[in-house]
């Protein structure tokens, strides 16, 4: 039955909010885009290891040496980018006393030309030696910037976790003495 | 005339462009705003526009998010290298050289010894030259480098 003294509800009509709202944005956007630098910088920790100046870290763990050479498969033409690397890990696990910070080794050494099969090694040796941070990378002279940061970024984090942090870059050469710097002469 | 004919008459009438004007056609529209504004807050730097000294340097691209802050800067392009925007020497020289230590840059870098040093390195460098550059660097006595790259973030 109709009522006759029935009011009308009023339901808000929220377009105009939603309206005001999408301008606000549109008028953000350019703005922001004027304002911000569109290009991100970020940055990596460096550190090089060298006979003179070696940036220790007494580990304690059961690994004592965890170094990795990289190197370039030159002529590969795979469609894979990441398939044109040589790895070789090279592990120096105790064998008596896991607290000494240098004692009785054995010393592994694994060959990989897959980076996921390299990557899962480390994977393994990061589980039975979780408070291990530091890896050693030995790029060969063939590398590029390009592919160090590459290594660097896959090795200190692995599936958004921290993996070894701590990336000390080395020198296959073996001519690391301070040389002598002359004087200019007077 | 009765009640419900007064009442219609009264009231606001909607025209075709409201209709298509409705709620369910802006929600999506703010939503779609509101993800780009947050996309260009996260892939952009609310630093100045970095200004190289070598103008062919292209940085490297790194998946890390670090900031930091320093007071020297090196900077290796194709062309030459750099401290502070001055040109120290030579990159294709030092390239093809067998030492290990530049003596240029050592000399420059030992009145920066100490102080927090960023390096900029072109993406396409050769490894040698890199080891030469961190090994000058650091026997000059920097102990923090930071190299500068792009955020794979970025816009």
């Amino acid at each position: 039955m109709h009522r006759s003294f029935q009011t009308d509800i009023d339901v808000p009509d929220i377009r105009p909010t939603l309206l005001s709202l999408a301008a606000l944005m549109l008028l953000l956007i350019p703005i922001l885009l004027l304002i911000v630098n569109p290009q991100k910088t970020t940055y990596l920790p460096l550190s090089m290891s060298t006979k003179s100046g070696v940036p220790p870290i007494a580990h304690t763990g059961p690994i004592e040496v965890l170094k990795i050479s990289i190197d370039t498969i030159t002529g590969t033409k795979s469609p894979d980018p990441l398939a044109k690397y040589s790895m070789r890990l090279e592990v120096h696990r105790r064998k008596s006393d896991v607290r000494a910070s240098q004692g009785d080794t054995e010393v592994k050494i694994w060959n990989f030309t897959s980076r996921r099969e390299c990557m899962q090694m480390l994977r393994d040796i990061k589980s039975f030696d979780k408070a291990r941070e530091r890896i050693t990378v030995v790029p060969s002279k063939n590398l590029r910037t390009s592919d160090i940061v590459f290594w660097m970024d896959i090795l200190r984090k692995d599936n958004g976790e921290d993996f070894f942090p701590s990336v000390v870059l080395e020198s296959s050469r073996s001519d690391l003495n301070l040389p002598t710097i002359k004087e200019d002469d007077e | 005339m009765n009640l419900r004919q007064r009442r219609s008459f009264f009231s606001k009438r909607t025209s075709s462009s409201d209709e298509h004007l409705g709620v369910a056609a802006l929600a999506p529209l703010v939503d779609l705003f509101t993800l780009l504004v947050v996309a260009i807050l996260r892939s952009s730097s609310p630093e100045p526009a970095l200004q190289l000294s070598d103008p062919n340097t292209d940085l490297p691209v790194s998946l890390s998010e670090m900031s930091a802050e320093h007071s020297v800067v090196v900077e290796v392009g194709p062309d030459g290298i750099y401290v502070q925007n001055y040109r120290r020497a030579s990159t294709e020289y030092w390239q093809d050289q067998d030492e290990i230590l530049i003596p240029e840059l050592y000399k420059e870098m030992l009145r920066h010894s100490g102080q927090k040093t960023e390096v900029r390195l072109h993406f396409e460098l050769d490894w040698s030259l890199v080891e030469k550059i961190l090994f000058t660097l650091q026997q000059a006595g920097i102990k923090d480098i930071d190299l500068l790259a792009i955020s794979a973030s970025s816009l």
